[in-house]
């Protein structure tokens, strides 16, 4: 027969042992759920990023492609923000698991939940543009992140291959001047038959597929718009039609 | 010193009242030593001076969570796991090998795994029970601590989730499993409680 009480008694009085105070268990409670709330928030915006891309997912025609379109669409998949989105739901679930209850749900239904809350945040932040606003400020103020990004205008900038991104930053009657994602100047030329010539215009980021004719000089078959399905005021294109048309000579 | 009228009080007003009054505390020690003393001597092999200190530190540290108590929980879920928590982390600390339990509590043990048409006759299933011994003793701890929960310690499926912190549903698959794999380590051992 086991009897301590005593010696337990004893020891809280000696050592003048207090019950800590509610408020620093509702501090903490607090604490854990401000953080599972960022958490899901700071998932919605991964998912709002990744929204943008997949929506702006735009593979260049079979008969110019470099690659073919499993190998393109495997090398243009957003793995930083993919990876982020599973950490994002990992650290979410480890949070919720904290709370008092936490123990109660079966942990492939919480990963459920929290990726469904953070699809329905992400399509409202993407709905909002910011999603987009996110991925732009990090690609002009953090170097690093062109080269891990993924994005569009960096994979697919590539001139030898026939593939050039950028921005129109003047035009002319037959040609315009281009700033590519890599900072350079190009002369692009392109044929006044081109149907939807809407594209050409000042400010517009497009992808350009054709060939290097000259030094910095390069002659465009088909021209299409950087992002497709940008949201207005966000960077979407310029001129009397949008959307994801494609421009073909 | 409170009068023995305590004793009648619930742990949820023995809480409230010892969070007023230290000396309250005593009702509950007494109400729970007892039988933490039991859980943990079954889930783990430890000394009876080891068994005090963990008793101890169980006590004072359920003593400076009080006011963490939830309501929801029954506060004998609420000490169970204060109680296994503070088991585990000594058994990982001392790496200690899992307890043989007592022939008497195999034996509930196994009626209650068991079918009890199993067994021929009273005899038969003391011999049989320690048998037990060798079984449980080959079992991870997680199997283990859910079958002494369940059978020994008689805690409801939503008090094992809450003592384990585990779902429910776990708790179910988990016991089911513990029991199979309780018969397929007897296999193993040829072992045979069905005779």
């Amino acid at each position: 027969m086991i009897k301590v009480e005593r010696k337990i008694l004893d020891k809280i009085k000696k050592g003048n042992i207090k019950p800590k105070p509610k408020w620093q268990f509702f501090a903490k409670n607090i604490f854990i759920w401000a953080m599972l709330i960022l958490t899901i928030i700071l998932g919605g915006l991964i998912a709002a990023i990744l929204l943008f891309r997949f929506l702006n997912f735009d593979l260049p025609a079979h008969n110019i492609a470099p690659a073919p379109p499993t190998k393109q669409f495997l090398l243009s998949l957003p793995y930083l923000w993919l990876v982020l989105l599973i950490v994002s739901v990992y650290f979410a679930v480890k949070e919720y698991k904290f709370t008092k209850k936490g123990h109660k749900i079966n942990a492939l239904i919480l990963i459920i939940i929290i990726i469904t809350a953070s699809l329905v945040l992400g399509g409202a932040f993407y709905y909002f543009g910011i999603g987009e606003k996110v991925d732009d400020s990090l690609t002009n103020k953090l170097p690093p992140y062109k080269i891990i990004s993924q994005r569009q205008e960096f994979i697919w900038n590539n001139p030898e291959k026939g593939l050039l991104t950028g921005e129109i930053v003047k035009t002319e009657e037959n040609n315009f001047e281009l700033k590519s994602s890599d900072d350079k100047t190009w002369q692009v030329n392109y044929c006044q038959c081109i149907k939807d010539k809407f594209l050409v215009e000042e400010g517009n980021k497009v992808k350009i597929f054709g060939k290097i004719v000259n030094n910095m000089e390069f002659e465009a078959k088909q021209i299409r718009p950087l992002f497709p399905n940008r949201r207005p005021g966000f960077g979407s294109v310029k001129g009397e039609q949008r959307g994801p048309k494609r421009i073909v000579n | 010193m409170p009068h023995p009228r305590f004793y009648e009080k619930t742990d949820e007003e023995l809480v409230k009242l010892t969070l007023k009054n230290e000396e309250y505390y005593l009702y509950i020690i007494k109400r729970y030593e007892e039988r933490l003393a039991r859980y943990i001597r079954r889930i783990t092999n430890i000394s009876e001076e080891e068994l005090e200190d963990i008793l101890q530190e169980i006590f004072i540290q359920a003593y400076k969570n009080l006011n963490d108590f939830d309501k929801n929980l029954k506060f004998s879920s609420w000490i169970y796991r204060i109680a296994h928590n503070k088991t585990i982390d000594n058994y990982r600390r001392r790496e200690s090998r899992p307890k043989i339990l007592e022939a008497k509590e195999n034996e509930i043990l196994l009626s209650l795994i068991e079918d009890n048409n199993h067994f021929q006759d009273e005899v038969e299933r003391k011999l049989m029970a320690q048998s037990i011994n060798e079984v449980l003793s080959q079992l991870k701890t997680n199997y283990r601590e859910v079958l002494v929960l369940r059978f020994l310690e008689e805690k409801s499926y939503e008090e094992i989730s809450d003592i384990l912190r585990k779902p429910i549903g776990t708790v179910g698959t988990l016991i089911n499993r513990a029991k199979k794999e309780f018969a397929k380590t007897a296999n193993k051992m040829k072992i045979n409680f069905e005779e």
